[in-house]
């Protein structure tokens, strides 16, 4: 186990040190670059020039590599010039909202989908299960920007109940918590709509799949009743496969939607990976891949680890 | 002979104010695009520069009849004894919002930052600036001293140089290298010492700048708690949140008209026409479209354009034509045949075909004109994202293929484009932009020979000419002779122009005085109906 | 985005109903694959054929007819810019759908060589491949996609590669694993004996036996594309106007959702899910009858 551990962490920092570099001179031998979108109409070839000088852009590649790194190393994730901002602090701040809304959406979406799963795997075959089967099937196809498109024409622009984008009423002083869950009701639903058809499917076969086994059979011919096996044993054999999704899903929370998020309008790291992208901000998006890649790394790991601590018997490649 | 610079007579009256202007809480403006920084020396956006200006008054504040309002300049007066060569500026007396006094140590400290940020500096070349000046000197306090290296048209150099000087605290931010401030831009509590009606709380880059009042400014005050300019993704966007209530104002997306007439609490003000104009820049160094070069393909291109009609059916009427490189904003110094309406060149499509005809073209087999087995057909470039921008150009491509011109048309997006222009020559051969242009319009920037702004190799030595009188000799008259010139030359082509026409909420009034169209805000110009402030 | 994960069918149920339901799962199945392909047809034909049979040309402006309800002159209705919305469905269609069905194209090809590679080759060339794999598989691929969509010029070609070279990797293991399997069976090991190359061997016994496998998750390949060339439209980051795609006209309409333009949202929304929803029935379909087992 430790040592499954160890080499896993060896050739994931070295995964992410391949990735990042990649990443890093895809992003510099680039045309364009943030001296145009800084200085707007008044990029002239002397003014970017100078303009590169000052901010170090026109050093050589390797040596502004170098001291990427030697910032990295440092704590620091870099600066962005086109928000004049440390990127370390300006993720942090966009991070947290995401953080909020990926929270409050899995743990919904993990509760519908356990509640959906028991009913799907439970009634298997007969038509409460074909129902939410087809549910399931019709909104693992939906679009995400479709679903919150139409979420947005309902109930923003029919029903006037909720707001179509932001994270709050600007015109409050001090925002309430009332203002912000507001925001978070149409974007939260959208994810939940998305997340709970696969989840959903996944845990009702798991459950359907358990309640097949040969020990649920042997404790109903004892007279167990089936409320207890359900709950007892079959529910607790049946997570275990979600919680391997959960920890997939895991660098999700961090880095968010970035679809949804940008429909909403919602400042999470996802939106602002997509704003960064359409203005070629790359120390952002070159700090973002790398906490993404490290996220994914670690949640994979995780999930592995959880894995191996619920069934000894599991092998590993 | 001394030369009064209070040439146009005396200003504007403020209204009295009525005992029913009521407090307006909190107000929501959409800016012009996204503000990134707070600091004037580094705004080279419109946005930033609004912005900033509401933190830092200039040294003049020009209104929109292109005549300086003393009461709201930080110049108490100008004068010229020379006629051109020396300018004595006095400063009003004024202090910053931690009590000390603005003296000429702010100017100089401006004016030694601007000189070390050379072509980075925003405004740099315009109104020659810096290089232009020999020396500044402050005599005292209040007052200091502009010697430049030659003669020049006073009013030229007082409205775009001299302009630009705006006082900075140099008992505050003199210890920071140039760097640092370039690092600090964006942090609000970077800002606390301003001499102007606001000051900065909060900035969410992408999002919204929140601003107060500041308590210690000696002008006019402002009606409201706070003031938030909130980024507003798209023409759609703006209206939906205008029509919920989440913003004040916004500008009217043309297409969007029909829609927006009708909405409830919101009602249309036009202000003043723009200051900018629409055109189509042409590269004249890319041998692939080499025909640019002659002025009659030129002239042919804009008698091909129905400016009205454009206005009609794209803008709604809410527009202006333009033929020569001054804004609609600026008609009063358009020379007075131009003025009247006549100008070199007109809507005349069989006027445009003889052009092309004489310049030896001639039709094809798919109607479009060509010389030597060469097509008259060209690239366009637009920067994606407006409706009313990509409207524009398909009528324009419709009308130039009526006199046998193809132009062919590609969106991109806006950095792109600029790094394209900024590029090789064969890099692009046209494209659809825009531009600001305050104060006095001569083309020193634009359409001299190497100018700053000149990226498509123009180069016409009666053109350098006719600028040069435009600048150094006194009077209106060299600048008559080069607006005439460049709508005979159409070294760019121009294009009609979308007014600044608004969407205002009926609670809000003052919109038309608070926006002025060469950009400058005055905040305190803003009221709200009394008991029905918002929240 | 969601895993994509399915584990296989198969129809035991060990529940009372039995025989009913086993008939309902049956027919449901059938009807599964039948819809799946009914719809891939529809969807095939709106984006290939339609385009050539509708005579409008979608980028003629009408200002005078702007942001109307379906009426007879125009049978969708009309955009901001009066363009006729039926012409640029059939439009984003045909530029939607030539570049998802040959990026899916791409992907399963590099996929399967990568996999088969992987899994016949040597022992060291496969443990190589699948740690690069594990770095491509590192990133979510929207995120790669949004990264490298905001470097490269975006014309169909390097869109197509784009997605092409992202979507691979979990075809790629899929298949690398499939390959150890099959590699200890007996025919496998009697063609060797009998002096078969390794390339005969993969080309004609392991593909034979991985067939139903490949089929169907290459099905699922398709529907992902799809959903990747919209979402990146969507995002301003894929097919670049002035030529639209499902993507870029939900955009267009959920810019000016106040003014409710119901059928500028419905088109373009529909024809993706419809897409996706083929793709999933047509896949699951052909799990169901000839997947079984795994």
């Amino acid at each position: 186990m430790i040592r499954m551990i160890a080499t896993r962490l060896a050739s994931s920092t070295l995964t992410i040190f391949i990735l990042v570099t990649l990443v890093f001179f895809m992003a510099h031998l680039t045309p364009g670059g943030p001296a145009y979108s800084i200085l707007g109409m008044k990029a002239t070839a002397t003014s970017v020039q100078q303009l590169n000088a000052r901010l170090g852009l026109d050093e050589p590649l390797l040596k502004q590599y170098a001291i990427w790194w030697w910032h990295l190393f440092q704590g620091k994730l870099g600066y962005s010039y086109l928000l004049s901002r440390p990127v370390g602090s300006l993720l942090w701040q966009y991070e947290i909202n995401t953080l909020v809304f990926y929270t409050v959406s899995i743990v919904l979406s993990t509760i519908l989908s356990i509640l959906l799963g028991l009913v799907q795997g439970v009634y298997f075959g007969s038509w409460p299960a074909k129902l939410i089967g087809g549910l399931q099937l019709a909104g693992y196809a939906l679009p995400g920007f479709f679903v919150a498109a139409m979420l947005v024409l309902w109930f923003s622009v029919e029903l006037h109940w909720l707001p179509a984008s932001g994270i709050t009423n600007l015109r409050e002083v001090h925002p309430g918590i009332g203002s912000y869950a507001a925001h978070l009701v149409l974007p939260v639903v959208t994810v939940t709509i998305l997340t709970v058809s696969g989840l959903s499917r996944y845990f009702g076969e798991a459950v359907h799949e358990e309640l097949g086994k040969d020990y649920v059979r042997t404790a109903r011919a004892k007279g167990v009743s089936f409320t207890t096996i359900l709950f007892g044993h079959v529910l607790r054999n049946a997570l275990r496969p979600l919680v391997t999704i959960l920890g997939l899903s895991f660098p999700y929370i961090f880095t968010g939607g970035v679809i949804v998020e940008s429909v909403f309008n919602y400042p999470g790291l996802g939106w602002l990976m997509w704003r960064s992208a359409l203005s070629q901000d790359y120390p952002i998006l070159i700090a973002i891949v790398l906490i993404i890649g490290v996220l994914t790394i670690l949640g994979n790991l995780l999930a592995d680890i959880v894995n191996g601590l619920l069934d000894p018997r599991a092998s590993y490649e | 002979m001394r030369l009064l610079l209070i040439l146009f007579g005396l200003s504007i009256c403020t209204p009295a104010w009525g005992a029913d202007r009521g407090d307006c809480g909190t107000v929501v403006v959409p800016p012009n695009s996204d503000i990134t920084s707070f600091d004037p020396i580094f705004a080279t956006s419109v946005a930033n520069a609004q912005v900033s200006q509401l933190l830092y008054l200039a040294l003049i504040w020009i209104n929109r009849y292109q005549r300086i309002d003393w009461r709201r300049s930080l110049a108490s007066a100008i004068t010229s004894p020379d006629n051109g060569i020396t300018y004595d500026v006095t400063l009003r007396p004024w202090h910053w919002s931690d009590g000390v006094p603005v003296t000429t140590a702010d100017i100089l400290y401006m004016f030694q930052l601007i000189k070390q940020m050379g072509a980075t500096y925003p405004g740099y070349g315009e109104g020659g600036m810096p290089d232009i000046i020999k020396s500044l000197t402050a005599s005292d306090s209040t007052h200091f001293q502009v010697v430049l290296k030659r003669r020049v048209n006073a009013l030229w150099f007082t409205y775009n140089g001299l302009g630009q000087l705006q006082p900075l605290p140099v008992h505050n931010w003199g210890r920071y290298t140039l760097d640092q401030l370039w690092q600090m831009q964006s942090t609000p509590a970077f800002f606390r010492v301003v001499d102007g009606p606001l000051r900065p709380l909060r900035l969410d880059v992408g999002l919204d700048a929140v601003l107060l009042p500041n308590p210690a400014y000696e002008g006019p005050k402002s009606h409201f708690e706070r003031f938030i300019f909130k980024f507003v993704q798209s023409d759609g966007a703006a209206v939906q949140q205008i029509e919920s209530g989440e913003i004040d104002m916004a500008g009217l997306p043309t297409e969007l008209y029909s829609y927006v007439r009708h909405l409830p609490g919101v009602h249309l003000e036009e202000l003043a026409p723009a200051a900018s104009w629409d055109y189509l820049a042409i590269n004249f160094s890319n041998p692939n479209v080499a025909f640019f070069n002659d002025v009659r393909v030129r002239d042919a291109m804009q008698d091909a354009i129905d400016q009205p009609e454009l206005i009609r059916i794209v803008l709604h009427g809410f527009g202006d034509p333009v033929y020569t490189a001054v804004p609609p904003a600026d008609a009063a110094l358009l020379a007075p045949e131009l003025r009247q309406g006549h100008y070199p060149v007109r809507y005349d499509p069989a006027e445009a075909r003889t052009l092309l005809q004489d310049a030896g073209f001639s039709p094809g087999p798919d109607g479009i004109m060509q010389k030597s087995g060469k097509r008259l057909s060209f690239l366009d470039l637009m920067a994606a994202g407006s409706a009313e921008t990509m409207m524009m150009t398909e009528v324009l491509q419709s009308e130039l293929r009526v006199v046998g011109i193809d132009m062919r048309v590609r969106e991109i997006e806006f950095n792109q484009l600029l790094a394209l222009l900024s590029g090789p020559a064969v890099g692009w051969q046209a494209a659809l932009l825009s531009l600001s242009v305050g104060g006095y319009p001569s083309g020193e920037g634009l359409f001299a020979t190497d100018a700053t702004q000149n990226n498509n190799g123009y180069t016409d030595k009666t053109m350098d000419r006719l600028i040069d009188a435009s600048i150094n000799q006194s009077g209106l008259d060299g600048l008559y002779k080069y607006e005439t010139y460049v709508s005979a030359q159409q070294p760019e082509i121009f294009f009609p122009t979308p007014s600044a026409t608004y969407m205002v909420s009926d609670r809000l009034h003052g919109a038309n005085d608070f926006l002025d169209p060469a950009g400058q805000l005055a905040p305190d110009q803003l009221w709200c109906t009394a008991g029905g402030a918002g929240t | 985005m969601s895993e994509r994960a399915l584990p296989g069918g198969g129809l035991s149920t060990g529940m009372p109903s039995a025989p009913l339901a086993r008939l309902f799962g049956w027919l449901a199945l059938r009807g599964t694959l039948a819809t799946g392909l009914a719809i891939t047809t529809a969807i095939l034909f709106i984006g290939f054929v339609a385009p050539f049979l509708y005579p409008v040309d979608p980028f003629a402006i009408h200002p005078d007819h702007a942001l109307e309800a379906p009426s007879l002159m125009f049978p969708l209705g009309t955009d901001e810019l009066g363009r006729d919305e039926l012409a640029l469905m059939l439009s984003g269609g045909f530029a939607t759908l030539i570049v998802a069905l040959p990026s899916a194209v791409l992907s399963f090809v590099v996929g399967v060589a990568y996999g088969l590679a992987s899994g016949l080759g040597p022992a060291w060339l496969d443990r190589v491949l699948m740690r690069l794999l594990d770095a491509i598989l590192a990133l979510p691929s929207l995120i790669i996609l949004i990264f490298f969509a905001s470097l490269v010029t975006l014309d169909n070609t390097s869109l197509i590669l784009l997605l092409g070279l992202i979507a691979w990797p979990s075809l790629a293991r899929l298949v690398r694993n499939e390959t150890i399997a099959q590699r200890g069976r007996d025919f496998v090991l009697a063609s060797e004996q009998l002096g078969a190359t390794r390339f005969y061997i993969a080309r004609v016994h392991l593909i034979r036996v991985m067939a139903p496998v490949l089929v169907v998750n290459g099905t699922f390949l398709v529907g992902d594309s799809v959903f990747a060339i919209s979402g990146l439209s969507f995002l301003g980051l894929g097919v670049q106007p002035p030529q639209v795609s499902w993507g870029s006209m939900l955009e267009s309409a959920l810019d000016i959702v106040a003014l409710d333009p119901w059928w500028l949202i419905l088109p373009p929304g529909l024809l993706i899910f419809g897409s996706l929803l083929a793709a999933s029935l047509t896949g699951q379909g052909l799990l169901a009858r000839y997947g079984g087992g795994r």
